[in-house]
């Protein structure tokens, strides 16, 4: 079943196609998730929400430009209502002083997806999502900020901490 | 190339298309949250076409008898009857429920000379006519008024079969009851059934009994312009609207949304009515609404730093210093339950629709707000941290100190416990016009406020 059918089997409310869209797009979004939440239990709670988003709101998506990608946001979306602004913007994470280390690409190629997915859920939540969003899924700076309520200067510099503190945890990974 | 961008790149190649297959109870989760909603979503439908269908039905049950007329229904009396015929009557068994009479189904007899009459009643209207004899005048119903058009009446002619109920006669036991048939006129043309000499005719006896009166009605009709007081309290929810002034302050607003969740609310009051011209009402009192609604802020990464000061000799010279106790790291929890209260002067006109001890009455006008009293906290949109706005010992000034004028309606239904009490129960909605918020508050906060009114009225006799 193509794709725009299985949305439009959505729209009836037919259950089966809500399975089928859900089997095709669960996996994607669920590691989506897992990137921009602190535990695989919130990531699992986001992808529920997210999904109960997109069937209820599917009449909204106007059969332009790429399904994923709509669903995408929504669980970026979500995954950003769960972690509010004003409980980041804040923070400090002890790594704002390291020099600059740049890492070398064998020492991520190194490492499986779980284990960087594992690297990066112990980034502090600003960093964490402000590298997600610029760094993995291209937003730029202007976006980013306006999305997370901050200053560009302020996701500027999440992003430059948030690449310290992952080069600093990828190396150490390497040593061990 | 640049480190970072290649560091960028790296990432994005490995986790950008990255899939991991989720836990199996997600999808069960999400089936049954989507099935909760179409319930809910069915239910609510439901619930909207049953209240419309009875608010539908009861409008139509009650407004035909709202508007009854206040004269009575001509009711038939029945005329005396001969003496003689009453014996060559046969005897008559009118059905139970026989309350038409077609003039077809008039017997023969009603053209002899022993069934003179030529007038038929019909559900206590006379049907005149019938009349096969040349020259003969149709007889004048007779009728007689009753008080009120709800007392049906139900006309019985009690006669003796052939013995004449004169003085203190008693009647015999082989009695004859027509119900709802007219007295006919005698068969011989022109002579007036008025005319006829009384004492000729057997006492009849008319039986009249009226339906039994409900003792619990107040009698509106009779008694003119009335009083009457109210008291009541129900729940009630609120409905809020933000309004950010600038695209700016969306974000915010979004958090205010996010920090604040309706709670419970109330409403109570008392109010005098006047009902005037049998069915309009004009009410005043006193109205309060008081809603909460929780306040919910957490700071996952707050740092606590416990210090202590105190002055010491440093090398000679006394100086302040600063020691850390202690620093705690972990969440920074508020919960308050912000209160707000209403108390207005409403002004409400309406129409009373009764049909015996019940009724409704529809109404709508406009409140002016008394005292608007306020309580909590709210994220402040400087710092987006927490900040009381309790007018006594606030630090942020965010709602005004009078909410203004409101206007709402109110759909009541009644039942008379007692001539001159009852109870009621009042759905209501109000709208506050103008934003509770001061002006230069960079969202605007308005209300709607929906309840139930529950409560008993006393009518104060008028006149």
């Amino acid at each position: 079943m193509s794709e725009e059918e299985l949305i439009r089997g959505c729209l009836r409310g037919n259950a089966q196609c809500q399975r089928s869209l859900y089997d095709r797009f669960a996996g994607k979004m669920y590691a989506v998730c897992l990137r921009y939440a602190r535990s695989s239990s919130d990531a699992a709670d986001i992808l529920q929400e997210g999904f109960v988003k997109v069937f209820t709101k599917l009449d909204q998506f106007q059969f332009q430009g790429s399904f994923e990608g709509w669903v995408r946001r929504i669980m970026i979306n979500t995954a950003l209502r769960t972690y509010q602004r004003q409980r980041f913007d804040q923070e400090t994470s002890g790594y704002e002083t390291l020099p600059d280390m740049p890492v070398e690409a064998d020492a991520i190629s190194a490492l499986s997806e779980a284990e960087l997915l594992n690297v990066i859920a112990k980034l502090p939540d600003g960093y964490r999502i402000v590298f997600n969003m610029v760094a993995i899924e291209g937003f730029s700076h202007a976006e980013a900020a306006e999305l997370l309520g901050i200053q560009e200067s302020t996701s500027r510099s999440q992003l430059t901490k948030a690449r310290r503190w992952l080069c600093e945890q990828v190396q150490l990974l390497q040593k061990v | 190339m640049d480190p970072n961008a290649e560091l960028d790149n790296l990432m994005q190649g490995r986790l950008y298309e990255h899939s991991v297959a989720p836990p199996a109870f997600v999808w069960t989760n999400i089936e049954n949250e989507l099935r909760r909603r179409r319930r809910k979503f069915i239910a609510l439908w439901w619930f909207v076409g049953i209240g419309l269908t009875a608010t539908g039905l009861w409008a139509l049950s009650v407004y035909p008898s709202g508007n009854a007329p206040a004269t009575p229904a001509p009711i038939h009396r029945p005329v005396e009857k001969p003496e003689q015929d009453a014996a060559a009557t046969p005897a008559v068994e009118p059905p139970a429920t026989a309350a038409v009479v077609p003039a077809a189904e008039v017997p023969e007899a009603a053209n002899s000379e022993t069934a003179p009459t030529n007038s038929i009643a019909v559900f206590g209207k006379t049907r005149q006519g019938n009349n096969r004899n040349a020259g003969a005048e149709p007889a004048p119903a007779v009728t007689e008024n009753t008080p009120n058009a709800e007392d049906a009446v139900i006309v019985a002619i009690e006669s003796t079969n052939g013995v004449a109920m004169r003085g203190e006669d008693k009647p015999t036991t082989e009695t004859q009851t027509f119900a709802t048939f007219a007295a006919l006129p005698p068969a011989d043309a022109g002579m007036d059934a008025r005319k006829r000499p009384s004492p000729e005719y057997p006492k009849v006896k008319p039986i009249v009994r009226r339906k039994q009166e409900s003792k619990n009605c107040y009698d509106f009709d009779h008694m003119g312009t009335v009083w009457w007081l109210d008291a009541y309290a129900g729940p009630s929810l609120t409905r809020r609207q933000f309004n950010a002034k600038d695209s700016e302050y969306d974000n915010y607003l979004q958090q205010r949304l996010e920090t604040e969740t309706p709670d419970m609310a109330f409403n109570a009051g008392v109010r005098a009515g006047m009902f005037f011209r049998e069915n309009f009402v004009v009410r005043s009192g006193l109205h309060y609404d008081q809603f909460v609604e929780k306040f919910e802020w957490v700071d996952p990464n707050s740092i606590e730093v416990n210090i202590r000061t105190h002055t010491q000799l440093v090398n000679g010279v006394w100086e302040t210093v600063i020691d850390t106790l202690s620093i705690e790291y972990g969440d920074n929890y508020i919960k308050t339950y912000n209160r707000f209260g209403m108390l207005d002067i409403p002004l409400e006109m309406g129409i009373e629709l009764r049909r015996g001890r019940t009724g409704v009455s529809i109404n709508g006008g406009v409140s002016l707000n008394l005292l608007f009293w306020k309580r909590g906290a709210i994220l402040s949109p400087d710092n987006n941290q927490p900040a009381y706005f309790t007018p006594e010992d606030g630090t942020i000034e965010v709602f005004k100190t009078n909410a203004g004028l409101s206007i709402g309606g109110s759909v009541q239904w009644f039942y008379h416990i007692k001539p001159t009490i009852r109870l009621f129960a009042e759905p209501y909605y109000r709208q506050v016009l103008k934003p509770i918020t001061v002006d230069d508050h960079h969202v605007e906060q308005q209300y709607g406020i929906g309840g139930l009114k529950i409560g008993m009225t006393k009518i104060l006799h008028g006149k």
